[in-house]
């Protein structure tokens, strides 16, 4: 993948073929993550999208007030955010199933930070659902970008994908 | 004898539009914290990027308030009136940080 800059505003995305086909399944769950009903998540997803004030003491929460009102303007943006965010993945996903190799896309750079920010969802969301803590994910803390680090991604990837297809016979009790 | 240091202002030059009391009242309702807690996944760089995007920090200042979330597990990032704090907190959980919202001591 290669991002480069075409002007002040503007930005060229470019996919390899696997990259395009990693991203498409990416909006695809996206988009039916953001379709979801904020009820039916779990807690922890939950918290994710709607917690949004936090109170220093029990005092501070029994008075609710003016907390309680930010509560409720966060948690009504939030669940805008998600209804915009469903959009946008059915979009792009759209966009990607009809362009061919190689992969390009133009964007401003509001498009693209709300394309980044939406990758970042599907990381968050996965941390969430897998439980993932600090002690394990020391080398996601501070990913380098470069063409080793890239390989030993995909390497890790790839790794997966083969022993899950392994897993029944590798498994076996 | 007092002696004047600097300009002095006459009535006349005084500004009538300035709504001096409007600007005290909103200086003294900044008391709404903007709170980014840490967490195992938000990227070091990444994080830098959103407060320079979204709070216009120096590279400088958004990377000491990247540490100190990363070292202290928080980092107050802006004090705000309550609406202008809603905003903020709404922006950087659009990018995936955690922040919340606290009405300061």
């Amino acid at each position: 993948m290669t991002c480069e800059p075409l002007d002040n505003n503007r930005w060229r995305l470019s996919f390899a073929e696997p990259e395009a086909a990693f991203i498409m399944n990416v909006l695809a769950r996206l988009a039916r993550h953001y379709r979801e009903d904020i009820a039916e998540l779990s807690p922890e997803l939950r918290t994710f999208w709607q917690n949004g004030v936090s109170v220093r003491d029990a005092a501070q929460k029994a008075e609710g007030g003016e907390a309680g009102e930010s509560r409720d303007v966060l948690a009504e943006s939030r669940a805008d955010l998600r209804s915009e965010r469903r959009e946008l993945a059915e979009s792009w996903l759209r966009d990607f199933e009809l362009a061919e190799e190689p992969w390009t896309f133009e964007m401003t750079t509001a498009e693209r930070d709300e394309f980044v920010s939406m990758l970042n969802d599907r990381r968050l969301i996965l941390a969430l659902e897998a439980g993932i803590t600090q002690e394990d994910a020391p080398a996601s803390s501070k990913v380098t970008v470069d063409d080793r680090r890239t390989a030993i991604m995909e390497i890790d990837v790839l790794g997966h994908f083969i022993m899950i297809m392994l897993g029944p016979q590798i498994f076996r009790a | 004898m007092m002696i004047q240091r600097g300009p002095v202002m006459s009535q006349t030059e005084a500004e009538p539009d300035v709504d001096v009391e409007g600007k005290l009242k909103e200086a003294f309702a900044r008391g709404w914290s903007v709170i980014v807690w840490n967490d195992p996944i938000n990227l070091m760089d990444y994080v830098v990027y959103v407060f320079k995007a979204v709070l216009k920090m120096s590279e400088q200042d958004a990377s000491r308030h990247m540490w100190e979330v990363h070292k202290n597990g928080k980092s107050v990032v802006a004090r705000e009136t309550r609406e202008k704090s809603e905003m903020i907190v709404h922006r950087l959980r659009a990018f995936g940080l955690n922040t919340t919202l606290e009405e300061a001591a």
